[in-house]
């Protein structure tokens, strides 16, 4: 049986589901936010002979029936705190909040870490978020080109940076966005944008930690879906119209192609996920008009049917036969 | 060396009389005359730099331009690394064993419609069109139509309703209520109108025409109702677009191919839906593409059609019963 761990309305594991219905896969989801309903919630027992687990509720399942795992996403809901509401007034009711969220969350570790010494998993239980700038230095240290990067807090080094090449700036983290709440709210969402000798001008000796990087000349930005050593590349010309230069998540109707990464750089990726131990991830790059290939980043779990639909890569069925052919 | 290519997304189909390029990212058709034809191939494998030598300067020039066009208008690129694009894979692949389905409803209760909702559920239908043969109040709509959706995977539900006192208003805190309900299209009414129109909420329309589909069930093809995409384009190379993957049952509670199509593959009270439509000869006319059939292999739009017409075959050769009205020499409708 295919374990498939995700959150709720989550498309591409609709789709995947959709494949192994067809496939005739035998498959269990489990949402992250189930993992803490009793009625649902897995068991793990240890004892000197062995190390199990099996899920409760109606579609029970014990770990020898499970074949292979899709690490997918994982919602997480705070812990229901009904049973101490009566707490909720005294002062260390937070402390015991906190206690039992991270109760929840080493218990689901726990049952990751047997999962994962047990079966195939396609994803990473660890890492479903990285660290952009450990990344970075991962992919340079295997040899990918990547953009010059500066991370600082004084206008001294960033006008030196700035000297060099014109440059951009983004947030370190995935920032979602920051909501203003006045009159009404409004929503700043986080993408990138290019510093200009303005802003320079305008920015303090001293700043908070900041992200910036080259701005690099772009030809097309490049979107590698990667599944178990192989990769699926779109290029996305970003370039079609003034608008979309700088981030082309900000607007729609870029032309989005197959396309074809020399083999040194195929290699490379591969090099690269397998160092960081992910045995899937879409990555991005920038393809500059030089012909450089520029590294930026890799997401363990994110979308990829914008890749798939556009080049027609029928990803959703891939991941459903690579699960499959370990079931 | 530069050379000149289309995006794979834009697609010269060629026709007898004349051709057209569909743009499956933008949902656009242009034409193109067939003139133009051979040059397009040509240049497509050749550098720009051999242009002059081959066509001699003035005709250089005049392709050149020609060329630049379709790079203006973001149909075509130039590039000096014609190896990294690949083309598209045409397969067409979809883990459904039915997509859509067209049921007729009517008062004679001839077939249990919660009963054909949840076989077409088990066979991962992700859209239906219900038409009503007569007036269905909106709790009854509510109580025998869209009660049965609820938790199924059929996300798209479309209404066809006669003319009768129920207001836009109303049909549209229906749509609230079931989102799946997503068109509604009132036949038989005084006016051919679109009565609603909201593109943000799940492309929810509700419109009105003339047209009593009760007696004239055939649909006519027009220009407009083509709107290309990969998904359509790649299942139409080796399907029949109109027809493929669909199931239909009429008022009496007949299985068929299309609501139009005189054949009938059983009752659904005494058939399962699983057993009828993995029948070969149910699903024979999935797989006869545009490109097969006379008259439509020759069209430029065939692999975009969505004509739903019946085919029957003589001497070896297939037809389509109902013709559209695409005369393709003239290249008027
Ligand atoms: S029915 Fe045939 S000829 Fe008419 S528009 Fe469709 S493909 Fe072309």
């Amino acid at each position: 049986m295919v374990l498939i761990i995700s959150k709720d309305l989550e498309p591409s594991t609709d789709k995947v589901i959709d494949w192994l219905r067809y496939l005739k896969v035998p498959f269990r989801r489990v949402n992250g936010t189930d993992m803490l309903n009793p009625g649902h919630a897995p068991t793990l027992q240890v004892s000197s002979k062995q190390a199990d687990m099996h899920f409760n509720g109606e579609a029970s399942a014990a770990l020898s029936d499970i074949t292979a795992v899709w690490y997918r996403r994982d919602g997480s809901k705070p812990p229901d705190t009904q049973a101490i509401a009566s707490l909720q007034e005294a002062g260390y009711y937070q402390d015991v909040v906190h206690h039992l969220s991270q109760e929840n969350a080493i218990a689901k570790k726990a049952l990751y870490a047997l999962l994962a010494s047990h079966t195939r998993i396609l994803g990473s239980f660890s890492k479903s978020s990285v660290n952009k700038i450990e990344v970075l230095i991962n992919a340079q240290q295997q040899g990918l080109d990547v953009p010059a990067t500066l991370i600082t807090r004084s206008k001294k080094e960033l006008q030196a940076f700035m000297d060099a090449h014109p440059i951009i700036t983004k947030a370190l983290w995935e920032s979602p966005g920051i909501t203003i709440q006045e009159e009404k709210a409004t929503n700043y969402t986080s993408y990138t944008e290019e510093v200009t000798p303005d802003m320079l001008q305008a920015i303090p000796e001293e700043f908070f930690y900041s992200l910036f990087q080259e701005k690099l000349d772009k030809e097309l930005d490049l979107r590698v879906f990667y599944l178990d050593g192989d990769c699926y590349t779109m290029a996305i010309f970003s370039q079609m119209n003034q608008q979309t230069k700088v981030d082309f998540r900000k607007y729609a109707n870029n032309r989005n192609v197959p396309y074809q990464l020399p083999a040194d750089i195929e290699q490379l990726i591969v090099k690269l996920m397998k160092a960081m131990q992910l045995n899937t991830g879409s990555l991005d790059f920038v393809k500059t008009r030089t012909g450089r290939y520029v590294f930026l980043e890799v997401n363990p779990v994110g979308q990829y049917d914008m890749t798939s639909v556009p080049c027609n890569y029928q990803l959703d069925k891939k991941i459903a036969q690579y699960l499959s052919q370990h079931a | 060396m530069e050379w000149f290519r289309f995006f794979a997304s834009c697609r010269i189909v060629a026709g007898k009389y004349s051709s057209a390029i569909y743009d499956l990212d933008r949902s656009v058709i242009y034409d193109l005359p067939n003139a133009f034809l051979e040059v397009i191939r040509e240049v497509e494998v050749m550098p720009l730099e051999q242009m002059p030598e081959k066509y001699g300067p003035a005709r250089y020039q005049q392709i050149k331009q020609f060329l630049d066009k379709f790079v203006e208008k973001e149909l075509a690129f130039y590039t000096t690394s014609p190896e990294c694009f690949p083309d598209i894979d045409l397969t067409w692949e979809k883990p459904w064993h039915i997509t859509n389905a067209v049921l007729e409803l009517d008062d004679t209760a001839s077939y249990s419609f919660d009963s054909v909702i949840k076989q077409l559920n088990e066979l991962g239908c992700q859209a239906i069109q219900v038409r009503l043969g007569c007036n269905f109040s909106t709790s009854q709509a509510t109580e025998q139509i869209l009660k049965a959706l609820a938790s199924t995977q059929i996300n798209f539900c479309e209404l066809m309703t006669p003319h009768n006192d129920i207001t836009a208003a109303e049909w549209i805190s229906l749509m609230d209520l079931q989102p799946r309900l997503r068109r509604v299209y009132v036949y038989a009414a005084p006016d051919d109108a679109v009565l609603y129109n909201d593109n943000e909420r799940y492309g929810r329309k509700i419109v009105s025409f003339k047209k009593d589909i009760r007696r004239e069930n055939k649909e006519k093809i027009r220009l407009e109702r083509f709107s290309p995409n990969i998904l359509s384009f790649t299942e139409a190379q080796s399907h029949n677009l109109g027809l493929n993957r669909k199931v239909a049952i009429d008022s009496q509670g007949y299985i068929r191919n299309y609501i139009s199509h005189p054949a009938t593959f059983g009752h659904v009270n005494e058939h399962l839906l699983a057993d009828v439509t993995t029948q070969p000869a149910f699903r024979e006319k999935w797989f006869l593409p545009n490109d097969w059939i006379e008259g439509c292999k020759d069209c430029q739009y065939r692999y975009t059609c969505v004509s739903n017409s019946d085919i029957r075959k003589e001497n070896d050769k297939y037809y389509k019963t109902e013709m559209c009205t695409f005369n393709q020499q003239d290249n008027t409708w």
